[in-house]
């Protein structure tokens, strides 16, 4: 048995409230008499009202009880032969374009028409259910719904019904989906494009319509005019008033706001601090100084704050810290000329060729996985974080080579790449949020709805950007990092296509849930209307017989 | 025999096989009635002597004491007992307390009929008569309701033997009422007739008593001490009645609503009835 309406159940609450009636009633015996006289008139019953008394087991206490709670259930809706509690799915399309104007009190307008018991689920990337159409934000890029509508499919079972709102009617949908579209075609202005570059910010605009469309373009506190023709992108450059600050885009208000404004966060700066415990014959013979100088964004920093430190003798462990080693050793030299083995693809090699560099190396192969090989003789191998660079650079011509400040800069990339934070920090939607913790400890991200959420994985963590706006990365109460989603879907702000209509499904679903519902609450008030008239004829019987007995009669 | 107000029906038979075996014990003082076989109080003519007067012009010449005129040298005449069929009025309380159950109703209605045939084996004429009323015309249908209203509105026959079926619940003096009945009367023979519950009421919870002829209702907690009380009262008053009953020179019998076997045999054990012939 299935309740569509648990919520009826409540009623049972009259259950103990007959219980109570009966417990309360005083059960006064009606008898006549011939001298009223003769009884004490001082003993009145009961002066101070109704008391607890006991509960007599009488044809109308069980009829009554059955009748509470006949109509407990009637209330509950109870169905039979129904496996699942949810017979009306409602799927919502999460998707951006349904945040258009006016559409959402459409949607709600239809949803009243349905009964509460119906459950709501949002299409996406990650469907999920939604307690209340309150709950429903749609700010999805463009994604394939029938995820969805199977799931929703699933949960109604095969007496259930499948209602998918949208708006425009969808090519396919599986056969239990009805569809009901409330789409307007309207027109529509978005930002498809923007950049900072050397002062000024690059911004693109487009506008889905029939006829030009004019549109008032933001930037910080600058604004310009636009006239948009349909289909056609417009490109503006306008100065970037500060580079290193957030910057807001903005349209002016359409059909759909959420591609008219996007946040540009200044990307971080995450320079790599970096060390040499080189002697002075070493870094003279690498050249270490110029070759980091070739390399953009680092910084020379102390031995215990660097987190690349090029050597020779082991440097202490720090977590997180790379080291590129002289691995040479004091025996005898080998003498190799390229071209060498070079283990691809590797990160660490691109665009190294090491063509024309004499290679001096020690006998002793390094430890950890061989990337650039002479025959059997390792020349550098990783091991970990830690590079082994079998080389005596004073008799090597590496460090007079344009691989050599290549590779440097390969080798500050992975460690760039290994720092604490986030790369990216602004992301379109359905892309992913990446941040890179620098210990173990949980983190969350915040989302523009307020919902947070765990972040999973090892030393980097990733989030999908399932909504437009900024996004927090918290540890605790702390804040870590900021993201802002950006809002770039031409398919979803193109409006022109939205349409309006109705298409029932392809297979009607098998007998409802409503109709088996229907049968049994008829069947319940036929009950429960025979257990009112049997109390109501047991209730007049009684007083009946009190008023013919007048007197406590023989037994 | 008729039906009651409730349409129960009160059989002739069933009265008359369980009230043939009595009759009424006739009262030791002379009574007045018709010709009979029972002897009255005044001469008659029966071969029962009672005594002599003197002779006045016109009385039977046969009924003259010679003997005693040649002794006494003066006529007297000898006079003997009259036999009669004493009057009865049998005065039934048809208030609507006696119906306060159906059981007392229908006893109510069998002892006023086997009254009337007991009084007729003893030799008496009777007649029911209802009080404050007339007289209850054969088939004997009874109508039971209202209060106690007294005594009957047709006169009663002087020096008449009268059997009044009450149950005697007065709420005032019983006294009084006992006398009106009995004035002019040569014998009253009270009957109180009682439910069982009237007699003895069982404790039970609490109980809305509501008084048959005044509707007066009342609620009590009917414990042992409230029928404790209700005994001592219903004693009080019976006491009272037995004593009203006695100073007009009658008899007072309390009786259980049952069936005319049962009633009888209480009648026969106060000495009201006795075995018939």
């Amino acid at each position: 048995m299935t309740l569509l309406a648990p919520t009826g159940l409540w009623a049972l609450l009259a259950i103990p409230v007959v219980l109570a009636l009966h417990l309360l009633r005083r059960h006064v015996t009606e008898r006549r008499v011939a001298a009223l006289f003769l009884f004490d008139p001082g003993r009145v019953a009961s002066p101070e009202g109704p008391r607890r008394t006991r509960l007599l087991r009488t044809p109308s206490l069980w009829l009554e009880l059955a009748a509470a709670l006949l109509f407990a259930l009637w209330l509950a809706q109870p169905a039979f032969g129904v496996t699942d509690p949810q017979g009306v799915v409602i799927v919502l399309d999460d998707s951006a374009s349904m945040a258009a104007a006016g559409m959402r009190a459409r949607i709600e307008k239809a949803c009243d028409a349905w009964p509460a018991t119906a459950v709501f689920l949002a299409t996406g990337m990650q469907p999920r259910r939604l307690a209340s159409i309150d709950d429903w934000q749609p700010g999805q890029p463009a994604h394939d719904v029938v995820p969805a509508l199977a799931l929703a499919a699933e949960w109604a079972g095969p007496a259930g019904r499948v209602v998918f709102l949208t708006d425009r009617i969808p090519q396919h949908v599986p056969p239990r989906c009805e569809v009901n579209a409330f789409g307007q075609p309207a027109s529509n202005a978005a930002l498809t494009d923007a950049r900072r570059s050397e002062g000024h910010v690059f911004v693109s605009v487009r506008a889905w319509a029939s006829a030009p469309v004019r549109t008032t373009l933001t930037v910080g506190r600058e604004s310009r005019t636009l006239t948009l023709a349909p289909g056609r992108v417009v490109r503006v450059r306008l100065p970037d008033p500060a580079p290193d600050r957030s910057l807001s885009l903005r349209l002016s208000d359409d059909a759909l706001k959420l591609d008219n404004e996007w946040t540009l966060l200044p990307d971080p700066t995450r320079s790599v601090g970096v060390a040499h415990t080189l002697s002075k014959a070493d870094a003279e013979a690498l050249r270490i100084d110029a070759a980091l100088h070739a390399v953009e964004n680092i910084a020379v920093r102390p031995l215990p704050q660097a987190r690349l430190v090029v050597g020779r003798a082991p440097a202490r462990p720090v977590p997180g810290r790379w080291e590129l080693r002289l691995a040479t050793g004091d025996g005898p030299r080998d003498f190799f000329v390229a071209p060498f083995l070079l283990a691809r693809p590797e990160s660490l090699l691109d665009g190294v060729t090491l063509q024309g560099v004499a290679w001096a190396a020690g006998r002793t192969n390094p430890p950890g996985e061989p990337l650039v090989q002479a025959g059997q003789r390792v020349l550098l191998s990783r091991q970990g974080r830690r590079l082994h660079l079998n080389l005596d650079p004073a008799q090597s011509t590496l460090a007079a080579s344009s691989d050599w400040p290549i590779f440097l800069a390969n080798v500050v990339d992975h460690v760039r790449a290994d720092l604490p934070g986030t790369v990216a920090r602004n992301v379109l939607v359905g892309g992913t949020l990446r941040y890179r913790r620098d210990i173990r400890a949980p983190v969350h991200v915040i989302g523009p709805d307020g919902r947070r959420r765990e972040g999973y994985g090892g030393a980097e963590v990733s989030w999908s950007a399932i909504a437009p706006g900024r996004w927090r990365v918290v540890r605790g109460d702390k804040d870590l990092a900021e993201f802002s989603v950006l809002f770039l879907d031409p398919r979803e702000s193109d409006l022109t296509r939205a349409a309006s209509g109705e298409r029932d499904a392809a297979t009607a679903p098998r007998p409802s849930a409503h109709a088996s519902a229907a049968g049994e609450r008829f069947w319940l008030a036929l009950v429960l209307l025979a257990c009112v008239c049997a109390d109501w004829w047991w209730l007049g019987r009684s007083a009946r017989t009190r008023t013919r007995r007048r007197a406590p009669g023989p037994a | 025999m008729s039906t009651g107000t409730d349409g129960e029906a009160c059989g002739y038979t069933t009265v008359a096989r369980q009230a043939v075996p009595y009759r009424l014990v006739p009262p030791g003082r002379p009574v007045r009635g018709r010709a009979g076989d029972h002897p009255g109080g005044g001469p008659g003519s029966s071969l029962e002597f009672m005594d002599y007067r003197g002779y006045q012009p016109g009385d039977d010449l046969r009924r003259i004491d010679w003997r005693g005129y040649a002794r006494t040298d003066q006529l007297q005449v000898r006079l003997y007992r009259e036999e009669i069929a004493p009057f009865v009025d049998i005065i039934v309380d048809l208030s609507a307390s006696m119906a306060a159950t159906p059981q007392k109703e229908h006893a109510c209605r069998e002892l006023a009929v086997a009254v009337r045939m007991w009084a007729g084996a003893a030799g008496g004429h009777g007649r029911l008569l209802q009080a404050g009323g007339g007289d209850v015309p054969e088939p004997f249908e009874m109508r039971f309701g209202g209060a106690d209203r007294g005594c009957p509105t047709v006169p009663l026959r002087p020096r008449g033997w009268r059997v009044w079926i009450t149950d005697a619940l007065w709420n005032d003096d019983p006294a009084a009422r006992v006398r009106e009945i009995a004035t002019g009367a040569a014998q009253l023979d009270m009957i109180q007739l009682l439910d069982p519950w009237e007699r003895d009421p069982e404790p039970g919870g609490d109980v809305r008593l509501i008084d048959c002829e005044t509707n007066t209702q009342c609620e009590l907690a009917l414990d042992e001490d409230a029928v404790a009380r209700y005994r001592k009262r219903l004693e009080r008053l019976q006491a009272e009645v037995r004593r009203a009953a006695a100073a007009a020179g009658g008899r007072f019998v309390s009786l259980t609503a049952g069936s005319v076997a049962e009633m009888a045999r209480d009648l026969t054990a106060s000495g009201l009835l006795e075995p018939g012939s």
